[in-house]
């Protein structure tokens, strides 16, 4: 595998890992890493969240990633594990080209 | 536009209207119906009244053979989805419940008919034909409505609702539906374009991918087992897989051409994977499909993949965003939906 290819695997699943562990401790969530798929839904099925878990993750988010969500995104951000990632990644790769 | 391209945009964008014979709904009564539910389902039965819940039926060797919502009524428990027949259902529930006695099984579909409502405006629709009870009902939930079963519920990403009607009225009611849904451009949606509705939403298709053998491990479907449940049909096969570990995953991607089920799918020249479904999104304007791909290529948000000369990107289902998740039924209307600015 290309180095290139190999650190933006690796970046996309640490990143990942993080978000599982947060959504796991932030939210008490009773389930294993290992259960959680990153494509699970989070609100109505899938993890059936609410809209105070909700807060607690965009806070959350926040707090780890340094990462915002604006009001009119956050509905699509929201929908699965992967989608939070994908936000995280999306305003790293921001930052990183603002030189911040 | 054509026949498929009414209905697609329906979906997406006002009403659609589908029969969906393939639906099975089964009513469990007696005393211990929540029992057999709790027996068969992998998901914990705990069900306030009305609520309904995804999961699925597994072999076992842990594979599903149906797509389901269990549900609680009063004293009834109902089982609706896709998959085997409802004949083979009962059948097997019947075999699983052991040393449960006090129930019987229903097969609705002898004396109701389903109709599928779904799209942004379906909850308007159905409130104008149906009462505005509608509008109360919860995403998963179930209601009694007169003679009518409700179940609110979809894999289009949309608004849906499942209305089992009596079979004598299924015609009246199809007529009034027609009749009054003109007014919200309503269409009806025919099986392929729904199934493609189902893939741009990564919803779980029993007919595709489930005709792979796969767990819910590799399904991308664990949330539809307990995690503390440890005896169900396919317990011991999914213990096993998880003690093991699993190689490869699903994974939604997107192609700018059409790509054949079944097609390699190649990184730096080695084949990771295979197409499982794909197909055209008209929301996006290119194709989406689902790929089993073995680990570490198994993330979205890479674009490292080949399909012959096709380059295949991975990205984070669902693949589209949903007209559904801007529509409130507090604040908005079909008809005033050039002005709601959505």
């Amino acid at each position: 595998m290309q180095p290139e290819l190999k650190e933006k695997i690796e970046h996309r699943e640490n990143t990942l890992n993080r978000v599982i562990e947060l959504l796991i401790s932030g939210l008490q969530l009773d389930r294993s890493y290992e259960e959680l798929d990153p494509d699970t839904p989070l609100f109505g099925t899938g993890l059936g969240l609410d809209s105070v878990d909700a807060v607690e993750i965009v806070v959350a988010l926040e707090s780890e990633f340094g990462v915002s969500l604006e009001e009119g995104d956050s509905m699509f951000a929201l929908r699965t594990i992967n989608s939070l990632v994908d936000v995280v990644l999306s305003q790293s790769e921001d930052n990183l080209d603002d030189g911040s | 536009m054509t026949e498929a391209e009414i209905s697609y945009h329906a979906i997406r964008n006002s009403v659609a209207f589908a029969e969906e014979p393939e639906l099975r709904c089964l009513q469990l009564t007696g005393s211990q119906a929540i029992d057999v539910l709790d027996a068969v389902c992998p998901c914990d039965i705990f069900l306030q009244d009305g609520q309904m819940k995804h999961t699925l039926l597994l072999d076992d060797t842990g594979v599903p053979f149906a797509d389901v919502y269990v549900c609680r009524e009063d004293e009834n428990a109902y089982l609706i989805g896709y998959g085997s027949s409802a004949d083979e259902i009962t059948d097997w529930i019947t075999n699983r419940a052991t040393g449960i006695t006090d129930f019987s099984v229903v097969n609705l579909g002898e004396s109701y008919d389903n109709l599928t409502i779904e799209g942004p405006y379906a909850w308007e629709l159905c409130a104008e034909v149906f009462g505005a009870d509608m509008l109360g009902l919860p995403y998963l939930g179930m209601q009694v409505l007169n003679e009518m079963l409700v179940f609110r519920a979809g894999r289009t990403g949309e608004y849906g609702y499942h209305l089992l009607v009596p079979t004598d009225q299924k015609d009246s009611w199809i007529e009034n539906l027609l009749a009054t849904g003109a007014a919200f451009e309503i269409a009806r949606a025919d099986a392929s374009v729904r199934a493609q509705c189902v893939l741009e939403n990564f919803f779980f298709d029993i007919n595709r991918e489930g005709a792979y053998n796969l767990t819910p491990l590799e399904l991308q479907l664990q949330w539809r087992l307990s995690s503390q449940k440890t005896a169900y049909p396919g317990a011991e096969a999914i213990h096993a897989r998880r003690q093991s570990g699993w190689t490869h995953r699903l994974t939604c991607f997107t192609t700018p051409d059409p790509v054949n089920a079944d097609a390699e799918i190649t990184c730096e020249g080695v084949v990771v994977g295979h197409v499982l479904v794909a197909g055209y999104s008209p929301a996006r304007g290119d194709y989406v499909g689902k790929a089993l791909l073995r680990q570490p290529y198994w993330h979205a948000g890479l674009d490292a993949f080949q399909v012959g000369d096709i380059p295949l990107k991975t990205i984070s289902a669902p693949a589209i965003n949903n007209l559904s998740l801007k529509v409130s039924p507090y604040r908005h209307s079909f008809h005033t939906r050039a002005e709601d600015l959505i």
